[in-house]
């Protein structure tokens, strides 16, 4: 899609800096560039970074810029690519994209380039979806797996099995279509051996992505429990700051109070809650609702209780039994996989209790050799991919099956595997992905 | 010479679209002409002497059921009957029949001759146009004959040239001059032309096989026709053989390939990968050291036999030298040799739906000439171009079928929204709703069609109406339930009062177990014993494949918003911003009818569709 609408953005933040960055795209970037510059549009060789004085309509100088040429497709979009890199004011950028809306040129959509170089070929799905998730990544092993997928590193394991699927079909096809030969049970074999190997192959990039969530999406975990019983002092020791206001009176806390607990390369969004009890305050009763919503959506409760209360857990819960520093004999406290003793005031046990929010949240580290998808969009497809091949699974099994069912149900899963890298994509798909997108990627 | 004045529809070509079509708008009435170059060889089996087969045998019953002839005709002149792809899933059986080319080629000859059809003699040069309408054609004679609508069935004749080793000749078929002039004609009308090619297998001696070791090949033993017109059917099972190659035989082939045309680049068309010659084979499939071929008799008795699966275009002395290293072969004398045929055809994406050509109104294009390869193909496209043409005659609803319809539906949508690569031919996998489009069920997807346009034969009609009384008998029928004494224990096991439909459903109880009494109320007597046997069968297919079935429908319904959005003819896609350049080129190449038909067009992207839907939108 080579489009006749060029395009521009600042791709730095906006503010004050050495320089800031604005990207063109579009057939009309050199003219563009020709025309702000007072230089032939020949002036300009690709990959050539120049340095030239920018003017504005009165032909006054607004600043000297560096200007890099990409010339398509060899380019970031694929289509020709103008970097201006000029002094970081933002008077001097208003000015020059001022310029060049009198060129013709237009302010681009959040995520436009990125959109422009997916649709011209450029990268897949995969790694567009890549881009987004690399420039949100906080931590380190989000930003690496972000990377490795630009890289294509994803999409070449996708891809792989998207060959392997369209060559089980493309048999099953021949078989129906062409040969005359009937079908016999070590052809039948054979087909449950393809197909088996590629929803195996599913299952373990779906298990690596269990593995990998968190690292993208900041886990919520809610410290819960009844009043009085130290729930934000617990806060306030793990986030190793005065986050939440405490004091010795039951119910102090009414709103939730969040902020982000960095384990490792791990971020996990902490949540203090309101202690539940009954109460006839309106206030209250607003803090114990909100408390019971964020128990629910939390990735893990922290269930916060005296030393001596008793528990039945659920799963994604930890009991951490405070104030163990009021205990005389602290040694008989034993701590197992799902419930700790730590005084939130003292600091005794808090470590330990750090190291297990990571443990059970990560329940086990993956192998670098892993390929791990970014997105929760990504999982849900090659999930339904999944069911799709273990239904086709299911039919060959049968005693005397039916090849054109399990060619549609290979069909189906060949439709969600196409999804995934965006080939057979409806704009559906396409406007939810680049619409997190800010402008200038 | 004045020219003549008498005919509605112009035929150009006698083969088995131009067959359909003649028999078709003679019988709708129009004053109707075949202009061929050999008035002998209507409806002529110029290659395989066979009829149907995998998804071709779906095509001639649809061809039945809207009126066509070529079920029947084959039902006739079959000397072999049986349904193909037993074993492998219910919606991809097809059936096919072994046929004698020489009884066929008479029973059409005939069919035309009682039709009030004109046969005429001549080779069409050129056509006569007034405001992109047709209005005549010219022949070579200079005699010059005008009509109101014009179907070109012309088939490989168009600049056909013949290759067998390094002899070239200009030929239609082996044996029969081709037709010169007419494509550079059109092409200055303005229709693109493009070239392809086909082959044919030798032709050997009967009496020069070693029968015995061959192995025999029989049909059905209970035979089901084409034709629902075909009321009591009887036919011959009279048998074919098989052989294999070996390796002594794919030596040999291996050896002389540099010879084959194909492979020395003195064919540059584009021949078709499903029907692979046999030098083809044994390069593409080096891994496999023998393959099969079938001994199939041209016709009754015939000393002619047909070597399926060695289609060729090597030098006669190789296929000779090939053969005979497979032992039944050792002595085998050729009629005449294997070859390859290039020809001139128009890529369909120049035509409507119809088959009407988009830019001269009343020029119709149907089988080999728009890219197919096959009788099936052929005769489908010629019925309904020959329908269409009445209908622009008539100023009645042209017929147009759907991908969700019929095998022809998918077949005319394929050409004219697909780059034509390599010769079509239908495959079931070309149907994304295959699990619809039973062989079986073809009445229930088309009779209410076929009714509109009025084109079937009484007793078919009336056949068709019965078939579908006895389905709704059986369809409520087994909604009744079944107790667990009334089910032996070895179809299935239930344990309380169960709808038989659900008994149905499982993969272990066939429609067939059900109790006696559960069908006795229904009179079976007014069908014959094939037609109500399939009407089971397929009933039970219907139920057995409900899931599937719904998956497809809720597809269908989802897209079928697109396929009624009309896009005008006269839309400038080189104007519309925001649609890729590529978007742009296939659209105005294409010309799109409907917001359907344009993202199916190859090279065609999601967002060019919402750009050109937000485009019709606005006007």
């Amino acid at each position: 899609m080579i489009s006749e609408d060029s395009i521009f953005a600042q791709a730095t933040p906006p503010g004050s800096g050495a320089i800031a960055i604005i990207r063109i795209s579009g057939v009309r970037s050199v003219a563009a560039i020709s025309t702000i510059t007072r230089k032939q549009k020949n002036y300009f060789k690709p990959r050539r970074p120049q340095t030239v004085n920018i003017y504005n309509l009165e032909n006054r100088i607004i600043d000297s810029a560096l200007i890099v040429f990409y010339k398509g497709p060899r380019s970031y979009t694929g289509e020709d690519v103008v970097e201006i890199n000029c002094h970081g004011n933002q008077v001097i950028i208003n000015s020059v994209s001022e310029a060049l809306v009198n060129c013709g040129l237009r302010l681009a959509e959040p995520g436009e380039f990125t959109k422009r170089a997916f649709l011209n070929g450029k990268m897949d799905l995969v790694q567009a979806e890549a881009v987004t998730t690399l420039i949100q990544s906080k931590s380190r092993s989000s930003a690496e797996m972000s990377a490795r997928a630009i890289s294509g590193e994803v999409s070449t394991a996708l891809n792989s099995l998207r060959n392997r699927t369209i060559s089980v079909l493309s048999t099953m096809e021949h078989t129906l279509d062409v040969s005359e030969d009937e079908i016999l049970d070590k052809d039948k074999f054979f087909l449950i051996k393809s197909i088996t190997y590629i929803s195996v192959k599913i299952k373990n990039i779906l298990e690596t992505y269990e593995k990998v969530e968190p690292f993208f999406n900041e886990p919520r975990v809610a410290i819960v429990g009844k009043p009085n019983v130290g729930k934000s002092t617990l806060l306030n020791a793990l986030l190793g700051k005065e986050r939440a206001i405490t004091s010795a009176k039951p119910g102090t806390t009414r709103d939730t109070i969040e902020g982000t607990l960095y384990l490792d390369s791990l971020h996990v969004r902490l949540i203090d809650t309101a202690g539940v009890r009954k109460t006839d305050k309106e206030i209250e009763s607003e803090g114990i609702r909100r408390a019971a919503k964020e128990k629910k959506i939390s990735w893990l409760n922290l269930v916060v209780l005296q030393v001596n209360d008793k528990i039945e857990l659920g799963s994604h819960e930890i009991a951490v039994f405070n104030k163990i520093d009021l205990e005389k004999n602290q040694n008989k406290f034993c701590s197992t996989d799902n419930r700790v003793y730590v005084s939130a005031k003292t600091g005794i046990g808090i470590g330990g209790l750090k190291k297990l929010i990571y443990s059970t949240l990560i329940k086990s580290e993956r192998k670098d050799s892993d390929v791990a998808l970014i997105s929760k969009r990504q999982s849900l497809a090659l999930l339904e991919s999944n069911k799709h091949l273990q239904e086709a699974i299911t039919l060959a099994k049968t005693k005397a099956p039916e090849y054109e069912l399990i060619s549609f149900e290979v069909r189906c899963a060949l439709n969600q595997l196409d999804q995934v890298l965006g080939i057979s994509n409806t704009d559906e798909i396409l406007n939810n992905l680049f619409k997190n997108f800010c402008v200038g990627k | 010479m004045k020219p003549r004045t008498n005919f509605d529809v112009l035929i150009v070509g006698g083969g088995h679209a131009g067959v359909e079509a003649a028999l078709i708008c003679s019988l709708k009435g129009l004053r109707t002409c075949i202009i061929t170059m050999d008035p002998l060889a209507l409806g002529r089996m110029s290659c395989n002497p066979a009829v149907g087969g995998l998804a071709k045998g779906q095509l001639v019953r649809e061809i039945d059921v809207l009126g066509g002839s070529m079920g029947f005709i084959a039902d006739q002149a079959g000397i072999q009957f049986k349904v193909l792809n037993r074993s492998k899933g219910r919606s991809v059986w097809s059936p096919r029949a072994q046929v004698d080319k020489r009884l066929y080629e008479r029973i059409a000859v005939e069919k035309v001759k009682q039709s009030s059809t004109y046969i005429l003699a001549g080779e069409v040069v050129s056509l006569k146009t007034n405001n992109n309408r047709i209005t005549g054609v010219v022949l070579r004679s200079g005699e010059r004959v005008s009509c109101g609508a014009c179907i070109l069935t012309c088939g490989t004749f168009l600049s056909g040239v013949i290759h067998i080793g390094d002899r070239k000749a200009s030929a239609g078929r082996l044996g029969e001059v081709p037709a010169e002039g007419l494509t550079s004609h059109l092409t200055s009308l303005g229709f693109r032309s493009s070239r392809l090619k086909t082959g044919t297998p030798p032709r050997l001696d009967k009496k020069t096989i070693n029968w015995s070791k061959t192995k025999e090949e029989h049909g059905d033993q209970n035979p089901v026709p084409f034709s629902l017109s075909s009321l009591s059917f009887n036919p011959q099972n009279t048998p074919c053989h098989s052989i294999r190659t070996n390796s002594a035989c794919h030596d040999v082939i291996k050896e002389n390939a540099n010879c084959s045309p194909m492979f020395s680049g003195d064919i540059n068309a584009v021949g078709p990968r499903y029907c692979p010659s046999i030098e083809d084979k044994v390069f593409r499939f080096a891994h496999h050291s023998s393959h099969h071929l079938f001994l199939e008799p041209e016709w009754n008795n015939s000393d002619q036999i047909y070597v399926n699966g060695f289609s060729t275009s090597l030098p006669e002395e190789t296929q000779l030298a090939a053969l005979r290293s497979v032992p039944a072969l050792k002595n085998v004398e050729f009629l005449r040799p294997g070859y390859a045929i290039e020809y001139d055809f128009f890529p369909p994406s120049q035509l409507k739906s119809t088959l009407e050509s988009k830019d001269v109104s009343g020029l119709f294009f149907a089988g080999q000439i728009n890219g197919t390869s096959g009788y099936e193909e052929a005769a489908a496209q010629g019925l309904v171009a020959g329908i269409n043409t009445c209908a622009f005659i008539l100023d009645l609803e042209p017929l147009v079928l759907k991908r969700d319809d019929s095998y022809i539906g998918v077949m005319i949508d394929d050409l004219i929204t697909k780059d034509t690569l390599e010769p079509y031919r239908m495959f079931t996998s070309r149907a994304e709703y295959r699990l619809l489009l039973r062989y079986s069920n073809t009445e229930l997807r088309l009779f209410d069609k076929a009714k509109e346009i009025r084109t079937l034969p009484a007793e078919r009609e009336e056949h068709i109406l019965k078939r579908l009384a006895l389905r709704k008998s059986i369809l409520s029928a087994v909604k009744t339930s079944v107790s667990p004494g009334e089910i032996l224990e070895n179809k299935t096991n239930i344990n309380q009062k169960t709808p038989l439909v659900e008994l149905i459903k499982r993969p272990e109880f066939s429609i067939y177990d059900t109790p006696y009494s559960k069908f006795s109320h229904i009179n079976l007597k007014e069908l014959s014993q094939w037609s109500a046997d399939e009407v089971f069968f397929d009933v039970e297919s219907h139920i057995k494949y409900e899931g599937y079935i719904a998956r497809h429908l809720k597809e269908i319904k989802k897209i079928s918003s697109n396929e009624k959005m009309v896009i005008s003819k006269d839309i400038n896609y080189f104007s519309i911003n925001g649609l890729s350049n590529e978007g742009k080129e296939k659209f105005s190449l294409v010309r799109p009818e409907t917001l359907g038909q344009a993202s199916r067009i190859a090279g065609i992207t999601p967002s060019d569709i919402s750009v050109l839907l937000v485009h019709i939108a606005r006007k």
